[in-house]
């Protein structure tokens, strides 16, 4: 059985190691029975639960921010990213796989956001180095790319469900150029692992809601890499910074993926 | 074939146009530094890509962009797309009515925040300033009744009957009927009628707050309402091609799915 008492220490240790860049003091609390349950269930629980690995709640807890889009909120995760050990530019990357999935103004103000926390460390701004990516020219080429990074990964059924979208026969000009980039740029790059950009992914579309296409970037997920409790466990740590009763909806989609034969 | 540098060059060529009025070190000047293949990104699938579809008069563009940077209620996305709006040629009078005819999709908080980063807006350029001050010419009538009355034809002239019966026998009327009153007076009987947006136009703005909030019941209406009021099918489909890039993909899927089954003739 846990104890509080057990909470309340994991909580400590955990923050000491999270807040060792804190470039303030932290503020008194406003409301300590609201502090007492963050750091009992969010520090001391949630944060060193289950089975998805401390980076990949990082990643998760960044996207669900992103999404947010409360300044302060994306500043300490970014913050805590990168005390973890994620890189600058692995940061940064979030914001770009998130391009499509969270929109322009949610990812141009995460990035905004980003660099001001990058900045406040030599160590950190050092590293912050962007690759040198090797762009293909053409719109078509890229489509090339993207089929068949995708069913390389997911298969020839999630070929035909992108390539047959409602907005490639609705808005066919703005869908075709928007899948190129996505999956025959963007999911390609080297910077972060298929495992990760589909940690924020899965993160970004639960926060949002997007029940239906949360279905199938779960079912893209297990072909990843990701394993069940994986998946569960972004869903758990997203939904402690969006709200509880997304975790619930998207575990019931989970639950149908996971048993399709139920 | 189409070449990303097609995309660059078509992204630089609107660019000119729409950033002339940009001032120096705004907000979001530093994201090249931040990130370049961001930008990158950003002006091939965006500027030079979404933006230049055909299908959507690019004035209607900027009114969904404007509309969805409404429900984001990001104070630097909203100046900017208000000056891009404001670039394109629409008056300071038809960017504010847009917030006005938001209040009811989109809800007060969202519109006066909007209301105020359009101000500050207008006030950059001394041309927009001038024109800010010429005097809309509204009649507001004196009792609700009138409104409603008012309100009413509105509805007729735009959608026709159907629509008028279907917006009678709401919940809202069932369950709260004296506000329901209220909002339909003032919405129909006195937004509706300004003239500073066209139907057309109105109809663009609600489309996509509907669509940015996730309301699909009351889209899937909507869309039949468009159809009835001179929106061609592809043009809506365009409208939330354009919104979805500043709200998230993934929201276009869902709309266009009602707009399919509006299209194939299963609305009821």
């Amino acid at each position: 059985m846990t104890s509080v008492r057990e909470l309340q220490e994991k909580s400590e240790k955990l923050r000491a190691f999270f807040d060792k860049y804190l470039p303030y003091d932290r503020p008194d609390p406003v409301l300590k029975d609201f502090v007492k349950v963050q750091h009992e269930l969010m520090w001391g629980g949630v944060w060193q639960t289950g089975d998805l690995d401390l980076k990949l709640k990082s990643y998760a807890t960044i996207a669900a921010q992103c999404v947010n889009g409360y300044d302060f909120g994306i500043e300490h995760q970014v913050r805590t990213g990168l005390t973890i050990g994620i890189t600058p530019i692995e940061i940064k990357e979030i914001f770009i796989q998130l391009l499509f999935y969270a929109g322009i103004p949610a990812t141009v103000f995460g990035l905004l956001v980003a660099q001001r926390v990058i900045n406040e460390r030599d160590e950190w701004s050092k590293t912050d180095i962007e690759i040198d990516w090797d762009w293909l020219p053409s719109v078509d080429a890229k489509l090339e790319r993207a089929d068949s990074f995708i069913i390389d990964n997911w298969g020839a059924k999630a070929s035909d469900d992108i390539s047959n979208s409602l907005s490639r026969s609705l808005t066919p000009e703005a869908s075709e150029i928007v899948d190129a980039y996505n999956f025959g740029e963007i999911w390609i790059r080297p910077i972060l692992s298929l495992k990760e950009r589909l940690v924020c992914v899965l993160a970004a579309l639960m926060s949002r809601g997007h029940w239906t296409q949360l279905r199938n970037y779960i079912d893209y997920g297990l072909k990843s890499g990701l394993s069940q409790a994986e998946i569960c466990g972004i869903f758990v740590q997203a939904g402690w910074y969006r709200g509880w009763p997304h975790v619930e909806d998207a575990l019931v989609i989970a639950n149908e993926v996971f048993n399709p034969e139920n | 074939m189409v070449f990303s540098k097609n995309l660059l060059e078509a992204a630089e060529q609107l660019k000119v146009f729409t950033d002339r009025f940009v001032p120096e070190g705004r907000l979001t000047g530093a994201l090249p530094d931040i990130s370049s293949d961001y930008v990158r990104l950003q002006d091939e699938v965006m500027w030079g890509g979404v933006w230049q579809v055909p299908g959507l008069d690019i004035t209607l563009r900027s009114i969904a962009t404007i509309s969805a940077q409404c429900c984001n209620g990001w104070g630097f996305g909203l100046q900017h797309q208000i000056r891009v709006g404001l670039s394109l040629g629409m008056s300071p009078q038809k960017v504010k009515g847009i917030f006005l005819q938001l209040m009811f999709y989109a809800g007060i908080p969202a519109t006066v925040f909007a209301l105020t980063q359009a101000q500050k807006v207008i006030n950059e350029q001394a041309i927009w300033i001038r024109e800010d001050l010429v005097p809309l010419d509204a009649h507001w009538l004196n009792t609700v009744a009138e409104k409603m009355f008012r309100g009413a034809k509105v509805i007729e002239q735009t959608w026709g009957l159907t629509a008028q019966t279907l917006l009678s026998g709401t919940l809202a009327q069932e369950l709260i009927p004296e506000i329901e009153a209220l909002v339909c007076a003032y919405n129909y009987g006195e937004v509706w009628d300004r003239c500073d947006l066209s139907s057309k136009e109105r109809t663009v703005c609600i489309l996509v707050a509907l669509m940015c909030r996730g309301h699909s019941r009351l889209l899937k209406q909507h869309i039949q309402y468009a159809l009835d009021n001179a929106l061609t099918e592809r043009e809506i489909c365009e409208v939330f091609s354009q919104a979805a890039w500043y709200r998230g993909w993934p929201y276009l899927e869902e709309a266009l799915s009602q707009a399919q089954s509006v299209f194939d003739g299963c609305s009821t």
